[in-house]
């Protein structure tokens, strides 16, 4: 495989990257396989960011590359046979915090892997929430937040739905970098992931899908 | 009863909002500021810092210049003597002094990137991480990529705790203000919390860990006590 394509993402040249893939998928590469790289290339900058070698600004822009390719990858992804409906998610990054770059990834990931993704932005409301909740009826409601203060809007926006009395309609899952079972517990959440991948095995659980 | 001998352990950014006599006077253990980025490696490196402390058979107590910090002080474990740590969840509600303080900032913009003396000095400020990039990548990408990290802030705000003369950081917050088109405010901090961590009173402000205790979620997030000021951001 193309380490040239790694290469690109690494070194932050976007333009470069899509045209790699724009070649690769035009060469008859598996579209499936293309998107693992570009996701490896983003390894290889989360590892350079704990050792140093890389800021957080390239961690996004990395992001924002993969959006880029999973858009030119998307429409040539075969559709599974049999895939079940399209269940709906609403997402968002709790209030008092604006910290995205994780919950756009889930996001984008979740997309790519058929759900109806509704992603209500940052520093959203416990009440932008509830208000979600009623007009689109998700199966999943993901609360997202980097800042360990989001904890308590996390449990707020939780007992908001309770108070809702929709409690027993969705299934929450709260997310980031500091999340885990504590937080799961304290919040009164369903289930919690720290990284993309947590989020993508929790939904699948919940929804019915084999990994 | 004259105030315990304390062994200090703290975040560079921290360390440097105490008076430079006491600092001095205390000899304090810094640990690496980049350990923020990796958590499990700052709790780590906190608990070998705590032993190495306790070791010191003078040392009667261990004090942590840190918060909850991304969750990276749960677990570290007190050993013979009892380990203090103030109850704020990271260094912005430290310096404003109060996780409630950190909030009200937050009910004004949240989209604030806050800047002290103890960022600037240590160098851990994303404004530093901009020029590293300058370097790597040129001035045109590294602002590109500089803007995508702060493109939800609005807001520039310089934590002013009195304790020193505040012209050269707030002329370096000034111009990245205007480099990156932020609107830049100084707020008024407090040096309350780090002065009391080291010379007490260890009040309801700090969490003390018995001899053999280890630091817990549920010290920083009590259960079934969501506090009703923390829980209403709005």
């Amino acid at each position: 495989m193309s380490t040239e394509l790694t290469d690109a993402i690494v070194g932050m040249r976007e333009d470069e990257a899509l045209a790699i893939v724009r070649r690769m998928l035009d060469a008859g590469a598996d579209p499936a396989a293309v998107l693992d790289q570009a996701k490896d290339a983003m390894g290889v900058l989360g590892q350079r960011f704990e050792c140093g070698d890389a800021f957080i600004p390239e961690l996004i822009m990395g992001g924002e590359i993969m959006k880029d390719i999973s858009a030119e990858v998307k429409p040539r992804l075969k559709k599974e046979a049999g895939a079940p409906t399209r269940d709906t998610v609403v997402i968002g990054t709790v209030q008092g915090d604006i910290h995205d770059i994780g919950k756009d990834v889930v996001v984008l990931m979740l997309d790519v892997d058929g759900y109806d993704v509704h992603d209500l932005g940052f520093d959203i409301a416990p009440e932008r929430f509830v208000a979600a909740i009623v007009e689109l009826k998700p199966k999943v409601v993901g609360l997202s937040g980097l800042l360990t203060l989001a904890f308590d809007s996390m449990k707020a926006t939780v007992d908001a739905i309770v108070a809702a009395g929709l409690r027993d309609q969705v299934r929450i899952m709260v997310g980031g970098a500091p999340v885990d079972q504590q937080v799961q517990d304290y919040t009164g959440a369903d289930g919690w992931g720290s990284d993309v991948a947590a989020a993508l095995r929790l939904m699948h659980e919940w929804t019915g899908r084999a990994a | 009863m004259s105030a315990p001998r304390v062994a200090l352990i703290a975040c560079p950014a921290v360390v440097r909002e105490l008076a430079d006599d006491r600092r001095a006077a205390l000899g304090a253990v810094e640990l690496d500021v980049a350990l923020h980025r990796t958590p499990q490696r700052l709790t780590a490196a906190l608990q070998q810092a705590v032993a190495d402390a306790e070791s010191d058979p003078a040392v009667e107590a261990v004090v942590l210049g840190y918060g909850l910090c991304s969750n990276a002080v749960l677990g570290v474990r007190a050993g013979r003597v009892p380990l203090v740590v103030p109850r704020v969840d990271d260094c912005v509600a430290l310096v404003l002094g109060s996780n409630e303080a950190f909030l009200e900032q937050a009910r004004l913009a949240a989209g604030t990137y806050y800047l002290s003396r103890g960022w600037i000095d240590s160098q851990c400020t994303v404004f530093h991480e901009h020029d590293a990039m300058v370097a790597k990548y040129g001035e045109a990408r590294a602002t590109r990529l500089t803007e995508l990290l702060l493109e939800h802030y609005t807001r520039l705000v310089l934590v002013v705790t009195g304790r020193y003369d505040p012209a050269p950081y707030r002329a370096f917050a000034q111009a990245r203000a205007r480099q990156f088109g932020l609107a830049y405010e100084e707020v008024a901090g407090t040096t309350a919390l780090v002065d009391a961590l080291v010379d007490g009173p260890w009040d309801e402000r700090f969490l003390v860990i018995p001899p053999g205790g280890e630091i817990a979620f549920g010290d920083f997030h009590p259960m079934g006590d969501c506090q009703e000021d923390l829980c209403r951001l709005s």
